[in-house]
This record gives C-alpha cells, sequence and structure tokens, in this order.
C-alpha cells in the first residue's frame, strides 16, 4: 500500500510538472554566456570583450541588478577552433544553463554552434562577428553593428565618389571574415561603378610577412587598397609597401580601427582610413566617460581600446532590453524588448534602432575615420550605410 | 590466485556495463565528452598501430581525419546514405594511407615527421583550394547520419553509434596486433634489417601500416563529421597532428589500452580544467610535463608496472632502454 | 621587375636567417642528444618578450639588451635542460619529445598569462626604409638581421673548431661512450648544448621581433624552421643553416607568383619532394646504422 502511495505521489508530481523557470533565470540571478577566444589568434579582441561586457554588469550589479537580479557572465575559451566552441556552447547550455549567449566571438566559432542554438532555443545576442549572416539568421540571432560587407560597401562609395580613385586592390585574410567584405566590395565596385578590383591579393591569418603581397599591389598600380584585416595586419603592409616606393591609400572595416594599429604601425599608417561603426573611446560624452571610469575600475590593466568598448556597448544594450523585459524575464521577453528599442542613445551620439525582421541588427551606422598625428579622428559623420550583399 | 587473472577482465566487464548505462545515468553533456573520447580513441588506435607498433612516426593524422570528414561530407551532401559515407571515407582515407606510404618507405626518423607533417599542412591548403567541394573557409554543415530512418541527431544516439564503433574496431585491432600482422609491425620498428632478414616483406607491411591507420583515423573524422556538424578546415592543423601523437606517447605507444587512457587524458583533463580560464593551459602544459616524468612510458606503462608490483596482476611490461651511443 | 626580386630574396634572406638561427638550434641539441626540441620555437618567443620587458620596461640601453637576453635565454635552455629532460633522458625518445611539447605549452601560456595576449611592438635601432644601390634594394634591418647572423654562424664555427669545449661537445656528439672515457663530463655538456641552443634562439628572438611582432603564439615559427633544417639535412650544421636560409627565399617567392594559400605550402612540396629524392635531405650524410 505504501509503494502504491509513494508511486502515486510521484506519478501525480512529474505529470504536474515542474514549476519551470527559463534557464538561466532565478530569482536573484541572472547567466550569460560567451564563447570567446581569449588564447588563440583573436585573443586580443576576446579578452577585452569579455573585460567590456564584465565592466558593464558590474556597474548594473553594483546598482543592485536588473529588477533584483544579478548578472552573471560566463565564458569559455574556444582558442577560434569550431569544435571547441561546439563543445563549450554544450557546456554552457546544458551544464552552466546559460539564459542567453551573448558576444560569442568568431565567424567560423559562431557558424559551428548556430544549429545548435537554434535547436536549443537559446538566443544569440549580438555576437561578435559583423559578418553579413547573424542579422538574416532567423528569430534566435540578433546582431547589433553594421556588418563588413556594409561598411565595404561605403568604402567603396568613398574611394569612387569623393577621392575619385578608380584604380581600387583588395588585400584580405583569406577565411569567411576576410571574404565577407572582400566580396561584398566586389559586388559594390561591379554594380553601381562598373569597376573590377585592379588586384586581389590575400593572406592568411597570423601571416607576419607581406612583401610578396606589397609587391604584387604595387605592380597593379592601386592607388587605394582595401584592407579586409584585423590591426595587426595594416601595419606591416605599410611598411613594406613603403620599403618598395609605394604609397597608396589603405583603408578598411572596423576591426583595423584600434589604438593598437597605431602603436604598431607608427608614421606607417599616418592617412590610414577606416570605417567605425560606433565611437571612438576617447571621444567625450556621457556614455563614454561612464565607460572609461567602468574600465579603470574593473579592469585597471587593460588599455582602454575599441576592442574592450565593443564589448560594453553589447552589454550595455543587453542591460536596457532586460531593464524594459520587467521582472517576467524569459528568452522571449527579452527577445521582444531588444525588438522594441527603438532610437535609444545611451549617451554617446550614436542611436540604437532594432532594424526590423529582416534586418536583426541594432545599429546600421558608420562613418569614416582617418589616422592624424597618431590618433583617429573623424572624416564624416553618422550615416546609414547601404545594405550590400555579397552577389 | 585466481582473482588476479580475473581482474582485468572484471573491471572490463564494470566498464563496459558503466559505458552502456552511461545515457541513462548522467547528463547530456557528459554523454557528448565521452562521445568525443570514443573519436579519440579511433584515432588513437589508428596511429598507434602505425607509429607504436610499426615505428612509423607520422605527424600526418590530422590531413586523415580531415579527408575522413570531409569525404564523408561531400558524399552526405550529395544524399549518400550515411553508412556509405562512413565507409567510403574510411576506405578513401586508407587508399590515401597507403599512397602515402609509398614515397616515405624510405625515409624513417625525424625525416618521415617532416614528410608526414608536410602532409597535413598541405592537405590543409587543399581543403582551401577546392572550396568548390569543400565550402573552404567558410566551413560546412554536415546534417546527423541516419540507418534505416533511424536519424541520429541527439546526443544519445550519436553516443550509441559510437560506442558500437569503437568497440568493433577496438576488437579488430586486438586482433590484428596479437596475430602475424601485429608482430611484422613490431619486427620491423626494432630492427628493419633483421626483420626483413627474416622474412618480413618491410615494403609490404609498412604501406599496410599505413593504410589501415588512415583507416581508422579516416574512419573518425568521418564519424566526427556526423557528431559535430561543422567543418572547418583551419581544425586540421599540423597542432592537431601533434596532439594526435601526444595522446598515443602519454597514453603507451603499441598499447591499445594506451590509446584508450591517453584519449582520455586529452579530452578529460581539458574539462576538468575549463574553469581555470587563462591558468588553462599552463596547468595543462605542466601535468603534461609531471605526467611524463614519472610514466615515460605512458599511463599504460605506469598501469600495467603497477598493476604488477602492488597485485601482481600480468607481468613487469619490459622496458627497452636506450642505449647511449 | 628586377629590383622587385631583388628586394623578395634580400627579405627572404633575412627572414631565412632567422629560421636558419632557430634550425641550427634545433640540430645542435639534436646532434649532441638525439632529442628533438620542441620548445625551440617557444625560446625565441621568451626570449623576444624578455628583451621587451628590459628594453621597455626597465629602460636598458640596447646594447645591454641584447646580452642580458642571450644569457638568460641561455639560462632558460639550461633550466629547461634539467628539470624536463635530464631526468627522463634514457626514456624513450618519444617520451623527452612529450616533455617538450608540455614544456612549450607551459612557456607559450606562461607569456600569455603575463604578457596577454596582445600583440606588442618591439622597437628596433636599425631603421627599416628602403635603400637602393643599384638594381638592388633592401633595407638596413635586412642587412643587420643577415650581418649578426652570419657574425654568430661565423663565432660557433670557430667555437667548435678551435676551443677544447667545442671539440669536446663535437666529441659527444660523435659518440659519447668515448667522449667520456676522454674525460668529458657528458653531463656538463649536455646543459652547454641547451644553454647554447637556447642562446641562439634568444638572439633570433631579439632579431626577429622588431620585424613581426611580439605575441606568445610567435613560437610556432619554430616549426617552419624545423622543416627548413630538415630541407638542409637535420644532421649538419651547414645543413641546417642553407636550408633555414633556401626556406626564406623560397616562401617570398613562390609568395610572389602565387597566392597566400601557395606560399604556405610550397616549402612542404619542395620539402617532400626533396626527400623522397634525397631522404636525409640537401646535406645530411645518410645515416649509418649498425645493424
Amino acid at each position: 500500500m505504501k509503494w502504491f502511495t509513494a508511486a502515486l505521489t510521484l506519478l501525480v508530481l512529474l505529470a504536474s510538472g515542474p514549476v519551470r523557470a527559463e534557464d538561466g533565470v532565478t530569482d536573484k540571478e541572472v547567466v550569460i554566456g560567451a564563447g570567446l577566444d581569449l588564447t588563440g589568434a583573436v585573443a586580443n579582441w576576446g579578452v577585452n570583450i569579455k573585460a567590456g561586457m564584465e565592466a558593464m554588469f558590474n556597474r548594473a550589479n553594483a546598482a543592485g541588478g536588473v529588477h533584483g537580479r544579478k548578472i552573471r557572465l560566463v565564458a569559455y575559451d574556444h582558442v577560434y577552433q569550431p569544435p571547441k566552441a561546439v563543445t563549450n556552447a554544450k557546456r554552457l547550455v546544458e551544464r552552466d544553463k546559460v539564459f542567453v549567449m551573448m558576444g560569442h566571438l568568431g565567424t567560423p566559432t559562431t557558424k559551428a554552434v548556430k544549429d545548435y542554438l537554434d535547436e536549443k532555443r537559446v538566443p544569440n545576442i549580438f555576437p561578435a562577428t559583423l559578418a553579413s549572416m547573424w542579422t538574416t539568421s532567423g528569430k534566435w540571432h540578433v546582431g547589433d553593428l553594421a556588418t563588413y560587407a556594409d561598411q565595404t560597401g561605403l568604402i567603396v562609395d568613398y574611394l569612387v565618389k569623393e577621392k575619385k580613385i578608380r584604380k581600387i586592390a583588395s588585400f584580405y585574410q583569406d577565411d569567411e571574415y576576410g571574404l565577407d567584405g572582400h566580396l561584398a566590395g566586389k559586388a559594390r565596385l561591379k554594380h553601381a561603378h562598373d569597376l573590377p578590383y585592379v588586384a586581389e591579393v590575400d593572406y592568411k591569418r597570423a601571416d607576419i610577412d607581406f612583401s610578396s603581397q606589397a609587391a604584387k599591389l604595387k605592380e597593379s598600380g592601386a592607388e587605394a587598397v582595401i584592407v579586409q584585416a584585423v590591426y595587426r595586419e595594416p601595419p606591416r603592409l605599410a611598411e613594406q609597401c613603403h620599403a618598395i616606393g609605394y604609397n597608396p591609400l589603405f583603408i578598411g572595416p572596423s576591426p583595423i580601427v584600434l589604438a593598437k594599429t597605431i602603436e604598431l604601425g607608427g608614421k606607417h599608417v599616418e592617412g590610414l582610413m577606416g570605417v567605425e561603426v560606433y565611437p571612438l573611446p576617447t571621444e567625450p560624452g556621457a556614455f563614454l566617460d561612464q565607460y572609461r571610469a567602468d574600465m579603470a575600475k574593473y579592469s585597471p590593466g587593460l588599455a582602454i581600446d575599441t576592442t574592450n568598448l565593443y564589448g560594453y556597448q553589447k552589454a550595455a544594450l543587453f542591460v536596457e532590453a532586460m531593464k524594459r523585459a520587467g521582472r517576467n524575464l524569459t528568452r522571449d521577453s527579452v527577445l521582444k524588448a531588444i525588438e522594441s528599442i527603438k532610437d535609444w542613445d545611451p549617451g554617446w551620439g550614436l542611436k540604437y534602432g532594432y532594424g526590423g525582421d529582416n534586418r536583426r541588427g541594432m545599429s546600421n551606422a558608420g562613418r569614416l575615420v582617418v589616422v592624424k598625428d597618431g590618433k583617429w579622428v573623424k572624416v564624416s559623420d553618422w550615416t546609414e550605410l547601404k545594405e550590400v550583399g555579397r552577389k | 590466485m585466481a582473482w588476479r587473472r580475473r581482474l582485468p577482465g572484471a573491471v572490463l566487464v564494470v566498464v563496459g556495463l558503466g559505458l552502456l548505462a552511461l545515457p541513462g545515468v548522467a547528463d547530456n553533456y557528459v554523454v557528448y565528452v565521452v562521445t568525443r573520447l570514443f573519436v579519440y580513441v579511433l584515432v588513437a588506435l589508428g596511429l598507434n598501430l602505425l607509429t607504436g607498433y610499426a615505428g612509423q612516426v607520422s605527424l600526418g593524422h590530422a590531413a586523415f581525419f580531415a579527408i575522413g570528414a570531409y569525404t564523408a561530407a561531400v558524399l552526405a551532401e550529395r544524399q549518400w546514405p550515411s553508412v556509405l559515407c562512413l565507409v567510403a571515407a574510411a576506405l578513401f582515407t586508407a587508399l590515401v594511407g597507403y599512397l602515402l606510404g609509398l614515397p616515405c618507405l624510405r625515409l624513417s626518423g625525424l625525416y618521415l615527421a617532416m614528410a608526414t607533417l608536410g602532409f597535413t599542412l598541405i592537405v590543409q591548403e587543399m581543403l582551401l583550394q577546392l572550396a568548390v567541394l569543400t565550402h573552404g573557409s567558410e566551413g560546412m554543415k554536415v546534417a546527423p547520419a541516419s540507418l534505416l530512418g533511424l536519424t541520429f541527431d541527439s546526443d544519445t544516439r550519436k553516443y550509441y553509434l559510437l560506442l558500437v564503433v569503437t568497440v568493433a574496431m577496438l576488437l579488430f585491432a586486438r586482433n590484428l596486433v596479437s596475430g602475424r600482422m601485429g608482430r611484422a609491425f613490431l619486427a620491423i620498428r626494432d630492427n628493419e634489417r633483421a626483420a626483413a632478414a627474416m622474412g618480413v616483406n618491410l615494403a609490404r607491411y609498412k604501406t599496410i601500416a599505413f593504410a589501415l591507420s588512415a583507416l581508422y583515423t579516416g574512419l573518425a573524422g568521418a564519424l566526427s563529421a556526423f557528431i559535430v556538424g561543422f567543418l572547418d578546415p583551419q581544425e586540421f592543423s599540423f597542432f592537431l597532428s601533434i596532439q594526435f601523437i601526444t595522446i598515443i606517447i602519454l597514453g603507451g605507444l603499441a598499447s591499445l589500452l594506451g590509446s584508450v587512457l591517453g584519449a582520455c587524458f586529452l579530452i578529460f583533463l581539458p574539462e576538468l580544467l575549463a574553469g581555470l580560464d587563462v591558468w588553462q593551459a599552463l596547468v595543462y602544459g605542466l601535468i603534461m610535463v609531471v605526467t611524463i616524468l614519472f610514466m615515460p612510458f605512458g599511463l599504460s606503462g605506469a598501469l600495467r608496472r603497477y598493476a604488477f608490483r602492488w597485485f601482481g596482476i600480468g607481468s613487469e611490461p619490459m622496458i627497452p632502454r636506450r642505449l647511449g651511443h | 621587375m628586377a629590383e622587385i626580386l631583388t628586394s623578395q630574396v634580400v627579405s627572404g634572406l633575412a627572414t631565412g636567417c632567422v629560421y636558419a638561427l632557430i634550425a641550427l638550434g634545433f640540430v645542435l641539441i639534436f646532434k649532441a642528444t638525439d632529442v628533438v626540441n620542441f620548445a625551440q620555437g617557444e625560446f625565441v618567443m621568451a626570449s623576444g618578450f624578455i628583451s621587451y620587458t628590459l628594453l621597455i620596461g626597465l629602460g636598458f640601453p640596447y646594447g645591454l639588451v641584447l646580452v642580458a637576453t642571450i644569457v638568460l635565454s641561455g639560462f632558460m635552455g639550461v633550466v629547461l635542460e634539467r628539470v624536463v629532460v635530464r631526468p627522463i633522458m634514457d626514456a624513450p625518445i618519444f617520451s623527452i619529445v612529450i616533455a617538450t611539447i608540455g614544456a612549450s605549452i607551459v612557456l607559450r601560456s606562461s607569456a600569455g598569462i603575463v604578457y596577454g595576449y596582445d600583440v606588442l611592438p618591439l622597437p628596433t635601432i636599425l631603421s627599416k626604409d628602403p635603400v637602393r644601390v643599384g638594381f638592388l634594394q633592401f633595407t638596413p634591418m635586412d642587412v643587420g638581421v643577415i650581418g649578426s647572423s652570419l657574425v654568430i654562424m661565423v663565432a660557433l664555427y670557430l667555437f667548435f673548431k678551435l676551443t677544447k669545449t667545442g671539440m669536446a661537445m663535437r666529441a659527444t656528439a660523435q659518440s659519447q661512450t668515448a667522449a667520456r672515457l676522454m674525460g668529458v663530463s657528458v653531463k656538463r655538456i649536455f646543459s652547454l648544448t641547451w644553454a647554447i641552443s637556447a642562446g641562439i634562439g634568444g638572439v633570433a628572438g631579439v632579431l626577429i621581433a622588431p620585424i613581426i611582432y611580439l605575441d606568445p603564439n610567435l613560437g610556432f615559427i619554430g616549426v617552419k624552421a624545423f622543416a627548413g633544417a630538415i630541407l638542409g639535412g637535420f644532421g649538419s650544421i651547414p645543413g641546417a643553416i642553407v636550408g633555414g636560409m633556401l626556406l626564406g627565399v623560397i616562401e617570398n617567392l613562390s609568395g610572389y607568383f602565387f597566392n597566400a594559400g601557395i606560399k604556405q605550402v610550397s616549402t612542404y612540396i619542395l620539402l617532400i619532394l626533396v626527400l623522397v629524392v634525397r631522404p636525409s635531405g640537401f646535406f645530411g650524410a645518410a645515416p649509418i646504422r649498425k645493424v
């Protein structure tokens, strides 16, 4: 008889189902996951993005959390390797039970976990890769800033229309990141201006010597070279081009706009141009003051640079979304909250606004900057970038 | 005492039962990790056949892994049935292994290592250049395997698939090494000229070793493609080859148990260290150094030695001493 | 066209010299102890960082930094030999190799923890601006690298040929037993070999850091140097040097004529071709194997 009662109780309990709170959300806490490269090819970004996000979350926690919940970030290192990214994602979702994945770093690595996140219905919020696909991947993915493709569109238009340059070459990293901008630029040149690249020169990530690429670029007679690279390559390329007496205009998308680029390149990067998709970390403004203060407080060892501001602004956006979602925090409610953000300026002159179901991103603005006297300086004002495809 | 003889068998039975029951008692994530372990066990078995038993150093196994993975993926994309994808991948990789073995017949030691390392890098580059097939740096998605209408899309199903294949290949390897082929391999490893003098056909056995080794590793790669679901050329680097070699040396060369233990080391240790953030790699490196300092013959060598000394099980493993020149 | 080609060759030679130095480090240890030191690339990386700290962090003058780095690297080599290699000297070669791999991981991650994974530029006293002489075009930096490398190689050659210790090292490399019989302390020679190897790695680090940027993953250059050593013939010192230089030039030229991907594998394709024809590399003597 006792057995029977016990079994019946168990059945009743099981049938009624547990009162399910959303994964990663408890009364007191929200757990956020991040798959980052902390020791590999783009560790500079991973470490800084993490620091930036943590600074913002620490600020929110110091003020009592969002609707009474403190935010905890759990990050694992995937060393820019897709299989590791998959393992880490599983660990985050199934072990650590994170609420959302945020700032997932790297294009191939994020691609590797995309299907898994879709399957588990875990939102992929503001991944740290501006490849075009993240604004058009469906309900569970939301990008934040202008894509490499759109940025390259801006570059191409600028070169042809304002600088009147028609001989344009492309120097690009031979992987998914480099290809995004490279192909978009090619398409834009062809469709809008009926021009080809005069040279297409690639390089392998982490390559250190570009003397052969420099020679080829010089031979092509290109007056401008679009560099689909990160902060490491433009200094070296510029140096090696100058060494053979070749002085084109170098211009590239947001990943080259770092103080680090200037530090590495010195005089060789004077005149280097880039596209930025959010204000420079050195600019004045309430939000940036707050960011600088938080970075000094929570990560004093790290220099402020666009890389940690990148993470900080992601976190700021998400905290705003959580505030709007209210106390009843679920994945659906936070996604809806994100979609509700329109004309929101955190205090730096740039507004976020959800782009709509066809473009699940929060900002499509960009502006040109140039290295002048050893500093990045703005050249134009914020413009809404045109959408540029890769074909 | 009878229990001494029975103990290894008993342990095996317990482990076997544990493995069978695992998905029922452990959470999904653990199941996934163990599934990955099986993949690496397969690779280790293959590499051990070539390097441990036959004495042919290979840093080329990341390439075999890649060839197996991409062959299966490319065929799967073209709607081939999964079983055929796996078989074709394994056989094709074996063929490549055989072809690689031919020019490598004359090489040994460092030069062989370097040539095989070169092979890894060349294959990795070819994966990018043949983007028409492999999708190059965009990466390639692989749908889960399916057999007779049953799709292996859950972690549990993937686990059992790999468990079955791994056990089968383990038994096959056991047969190989305890038979004529195994003895021929060992003879070649210890002294090629003596082996030849005794009638062992060097060319034949070396190329077979390459082919078998490639078969195992290619199969592992193909299975891994179905498990992880995404392939990217940059994973298949020389660093991966080094990891494979590390597995068999830490585990124990010329030892099936060593292949398993080494794979456990490589898969489980990072999991245990995952929370350590930036310190993870440092601790991992330190543990690696300490392990090899205390167990220069690998985990299996140490296990055998202590099993003998403390429990009298088995026999003292023969330790070939390196003679100074 | 000619000047582009010559500048490619010259800068290739400069990188090649650095490869040659690293390759030399590999070969020295290998000849003396049969061990392939996988941490050689990390010696280069570590010494680059050490020189950075000395130069930028502590503000030492350049000359002192150079000397101090070499000495500290040498010390690092000795420590590695004592702690990681000596205890398992009698174990199978593979195990020692794994120990060096483990050591390389430790070195790399330590650098990462201390300096971060960011990239650090190292300033140089030689300019990287181009100079023209006839149809030749090169930079003072290139000349400096090639020059210093040659000086080191000549110094080593004289050391081995003329000094007593150098001869003792050669004797040990040929036959440990015979050397012991002649009163050579083989253990000390081993330590010395590792010290010199690491020291050479230190020089390579100081030379190459201003050209490429410092980062903990720099050690992977060791693999390329290793290939160069094999290309030239691993058992011989001139082989390692020629192999390294050849590697640098081939890389640059193939990068120019083909694309980045081919550039990277061109060396390995060449390597495999060479090995198929001459299994011991260009200059290597076929090892005499006792039956």
